[in-house]
Order: structure tokens, then C-alpha cells, then sequence
């Protein structure tokens, strides 16, 4: 049974978290480049190269995974030239491009390019990274912010317009408005929370960059509150996402609002999850 | 590098029974048994593994150690008791890509590996009998890891602060390698790269990184590789010695 999220049909419910899965590295791997997803999103693009931050940037957790990883990804121009059309030859279903900048503009000049691109289907901003300096989170932390990226993303493009929310804040249902009234068709909750590891020789950050998110079973608690909170506050068609490893992680996200789940860190230790999780769910 | 990289990996882990656990030193060699449809890889790949009854969040990514009488993998002893003690154990892999033995003899390749590495050795040397191992230790009473490389002609192991360094140029002043082969830690790995190209000699690093998952979607397991950052599961764990001194 097919749905609808913010405008953009899915087959099912179930897509990855943006950030947690290589497409094209599944396909030469494992015969399939996103197996049992709706469709896919992809790592965040960003308007030039990135490296991204020095190692380490993992560290283990009891109940999840930290990370600092820094949008590593190569640029828009080679996105749209090249992995865009190499992605829109093997993922099954619409591919959401996730955006990511250090300014209105980088995020809006993308958005514009990715409205002409006949290979993507829908455009998730990014304002909630933990990982790097500036743009991303320190916008999605802010209400006029979120609008004001929203609202020109919105003259950018027709397509359907997602915004992925930080819980990271004092009032995510305060920014989910604000990005309801710059124009979003659907909210994306919730990235990683902000979180660190503590090298205990230098009582200094574990990670190469600084930073760092939590993710995995650790935050779905957390998940739950802000998808209920965005749902109550908005309405809009939300993607819940945040811990999810079990079919009543997934039944639990929609039962507060969620009309679609990504799977994100639990993929990390079980690539077939998603097949799993869509035969236990009857879909 | 290797074309078995190129091969199709199950999607998703497959349970493994673990049938032994015997102390190596201050480590601990876990026996398991894997079905027939499993494929153990290249040496230099790798496998994710986790107990799913364990306190382990992720896998941790092994290379598993392949001997004469069966297949394991070496993990600290507090690993081998407690998460990592079985009954059974999912393993998600073969995975990475591994050396290219395409051009290895034991006349002319040289074995250098260190610690954790050492357990890439024992595939090969069973594939090229009596080639020479450099093997280093960071404590005595890991020795035992050293001695489970058999069929090889090992030099008496190094252990730290003795650093594998000296013999590697000794070795190579000879002039009688073209090749080496090495495994080990990020620091090992960059200076054994180091002392090859210094004497004109090829050589193939298997590198260590942390991983969350082993298949490129973290982007956690970040090393140095022509002179920027990239995933250590995807672009190695074995690379082009000459790709870490750009």
C-alpha cells in the first residue's frame, strides 16, 4: 500500500536516515542498493568538497553511537554530474537529496540546481548536523532562521521540501512551525543529538573534529517526543526516525505521528533490516 | 584491489557457533563454526562481529584468523569472556578489499605485521610456505599470537618498545625482496610504507580503523589515504603502501 509523505509517494513506510547508507557501495556489495526501502536519501550535499573531519570519528556507546563524522561527500557539482544519475540508475524508488551549507545561499543555489535535476525526487534541508562549525545546526537552532531557509528553498523549487529538525534545541515544535510557515512539506525528525566522548587523558573530546551526535536505541525516547511535539504543533507528514531496530519501534514512531520511518545507526549492524522489518510489518 | 573485492557478500549477518576458546597469552583465540555457505575472503578482508546477546552495540570489525585445523578470530581476553564468548556470534562479511597475492613468492615477499595484524599471516602463509615473517608484539605474553603463523620462517618476534622497523631495513637493504606485506597499526603501517618506497621495494598495507558498520555507510572508520581522509572499509583495509606517503 502506497503513501504519501509531504507530497512524494513511497511505496512503504521505511527509508534510510540520510548519512547512514552508500547506495552505490550496497549495489557493488550486496546486489542491491537500498533492499527493503521505500526509497532513498542521500548523504547531505554540500556546495564544495568535504573531507570531512579528522579521525576519530566514532566512539562506542551503551546504547548507541556517537559520531562526528563532518559531511564528507564530493561537492555539488560532481553530486549532480555524477552520483546523482549513477544513483537514479539502481536505488529503487524516488531519491531525497539531503542539503546541507554554511549560508542561506549555499543551501538555496543547491536547492535551485536540484529543482532542474530530473534524478531527484525531493530535497530534505539539513539544519541539524552537530559536526560542523557553522550553517546547518546553528540554523535549524533557530526559529526565523528555519523560516527564512525554508521560505527561499521554497521560491527554489516545486519539488517536495522537507526539513530535518535537530532535538538539540529548547522548542523543536517552535522550529517545526517555523519551518511549517517557510513553505516545508514534511519534517524529518530527528537528526543526532548532540552528545560527545571524553578522552579521559586529556579530558578533551574523543573526536578528530570536535562535536559529536548520539544515535541509535539510545535516542528514541527522545524521537518519540519530537515527532508528538512536530505532529501537535503542525500537522505536516513527518519521517520518525531515531532508534529504530524493531517493528514496534517503527509501529511506536507512527503511533505519534510518524507517516513514514528511516532506519539509520541499526542498519550499521544489520543491512537487511529494512526486508525484515517490511515482512514483519505485512507490508 | 583484489577482485574477490568485486564479490557479491550476503546481505545481512549469519550466525556462527562458537566451538572453542583457547588462551593465546594475554589473548584469547575464539574457535567458530561456519556453515558452508559462509566465505571466509581474501586475507586482509574482514568481518563485522557481534554477540546479539552481548552488551555491544555494533559489531567490531575482525580479520577472521584462518588455520590448518579450522577458523577463529583473536580478541582480548575480557572480549573472549564476556561479549564475545558465543554461544553464537553473527558475522556480517567477508568484507573490504584484501591483498593481491598475484605477485607473491617466498623468494621475494616479505611478511610484516604487528599485534592484531599478525592474524592476516597465517592465510598466507599457508598459501606460500617458508616466506619470511617480521612479526612485532606489544607485550611478551602475546608471543603466543606470533607462533600461531605456521608454516612461515618467522624472525624472532620484536616487542615494543623494539620496533619492526630495524629488520624491515635490514631485510630490504639485502635486495633480495621486491614486495612486502604488511599488517598493523595505523603508525606500523605508515612507516613500513615509508621504508619500502625509500628502497624502491612495492609493498601492500592492511590498515586498522574503528568501524560501526564495514560497508561504507558510517563513514566512521576515517584514515589518512592520499593525503585526506577516507573510509578505511572501502578504499582498503589493504591499499597501495604508496597511497599513505603521498
Amino acid at each position: 500500500m502506497s503513501i504519501t509523505v509531504g507530497r512524494l509517494e513511497l511505496a512503504h513506510t521505511l527509508l534510510n536516515a540520510s548519512g547512514t547508507w552508500d547506495a552505490v557501495e550496497a549495489q557493488r556489495l550486496f546486489g542491491e542498493a537500498n533492499p527493503g526501502m521505500a526509497g532513498f536519501v542521500t548523504k547531505t550535499v554540500t556546495a564544495e568538497p568535504r573531507p570531512g573531519n579528522p579521525a576519530p570519528r566514532i566512539a562506542p556507546s551503551r546504547m548507541g553511537l556517537l559520531n562526528s563524522i563532518g559531511l564528507p561527500g564530493p561537492g555539488r557539482d560532481a553530486f549532480l554530474e555524477t552520483l546523482l544519475p549513477e544513483l537514479a540508475t539502481i536505488v529503487a524508488g524516488p531519491i531525497i537529496c539531503s542539503v546541507g551549507g554554511f549560508s542561506l545561499g549555499e543551501y538555496v543555489e543547491t536547492v535551485e540546481q536540484l529543482d532542474h535535476h530530473s534524478d531527484c525526487d525531493a530535497i530534505e534541508l539539513n539544519v541539524s548536523c552537530p559536526n560542523v562549525e557553522s550553517g546547518c545546526a546553528s540554523i535549524g537552532g533557530d526559529a526565523g532562521e528555519t523560516e527564512r531557509l525554508t521560505a527561499a528553498a521554497r521560491t527554489a523549487t516545486d519539488k517536495p521540501l522537507f526539513v530535518k529538525l535537530s532535538a538539540s534545541v529548547a522548542d523543536i515544535a517552535e522550529i517545526a512551525k517555523a519551518a511549517q510557515a517557510g513553505g516545508a512539506d514534511a519534517l524529518v525528525c530527528v537528526n543526532t543529538v548532540k552528545a560527545t566522548a571524553i578522552n579521559r587523558w586529556t579530558h578533551k573530546s574523543q573526536f578528530g573534529g570536535g562535536g559529536g551526535g548520539l544515535s541509535g536505541a539510545a535516542i528514541k525516547p527522545v524521537a518519540l517526543h519530537a515527532v508528538l511535539a512536530c505532529s501537535d504543533a503542525t500537522g505536516l507528514d513527518i519521517i520518525g526516525l531515531g532508534g529504530v531496530e524493531t517493528k514496534d519501534d517503527v509501529e511506536d514512531l507512527m503511533s505519534v505521528g510518524a507517516k513514514a520511518v528511516a532506519l539509520g545507526t541499526a542498519l550499521f549492524r544489520d543491512p537487511s533490516l529494512a526486508k525484515k522489518l517490511r515482512f514483519e510489518l505485512g507490508e | 584491489m583484489s577482485a574477490a573485492a568485486e564479490q557479491t557478500t550476503r546481505l545481512g549477518p549469519f550466525t556462527a557457533r562458537v566451538v572453542g576458546s583457547e588462551p593465546l597469552g594475554g589473548l584469547t583465540l575464539v574457535r567458530v563454526e561456519l556453515d558452508a555457505r559462509t566465505s571466509l575472503g581474501e586475507p586482509g578482508q574482514f568481518h563485522m562481529l557481534r554477540n546479539a546477546a552481548g552488551r555491544d552495540y555494533l559489531a567490531r570489525p575482525v580479520g577472521l584468523i584462518q588455520l590448518d585445523d579450522g577458523v577463529g578470530f583473536v580478541v582480548d581476553n575480557a572480549s573472549a569472556q564476556a561479549d564475545l564468548a558465543g554461544p553464537e556470534l553473527e558475522i556480517l562479511g567477508p568484507l573490504g578489499k584484501g591483498f593481491d597475492l598475484s605477485a607473491t613468492s617466498a623468494e621475494t615477499t616479505l611478511l610484516v605485521a604487528a599485534g592484531f595484524g599478525l592474524t592476516v599471516m597465517p592465510a598466507i602463509g599457508r598459501l606460500h610456505t617458508r616466506i619470511r615473517l617480521i612479526a612485532g608484539i606489544r607485550q611478551s605474553d602475546h608471543t603466543p599470537l606470533a607462533h600461531l603463523v605456521a608454516g612461515v620462517t618467522l624472525d624472532t618476534p620484536r616487542i615494543a618498545p623494539d620496533l619492526i622497523t630495524e629488520p624491515l631495513e635490514e631485510a630490504l637493504a639485502t635486495g633480495a625482496y621486491t614486495q612486502v606485506l604488511a599488517a598493523g597499526p595505523g603508525p606500523m603501517g605508515k612507516a613500513v610504507a615509508e621504508i619500502c618506497q625509500r628502497h624502491g621495494v612495492a609493498s601492500q598495507i592492511a590498515l586498522e580503523a574503528p568501524m560501526a558498520c564495514g560497508f561504507g555507510g558510517c563513514y566512521g572508520c576515517a584514515v589518512e589515504i592520499d593525503g585526506t581522509w577516507k573510509r578505511c572499509c572501502i578504499e582498503g583495509p589493504v591499499v597501495d603502501g604508496a597511497r599513505l606517503v603521498a
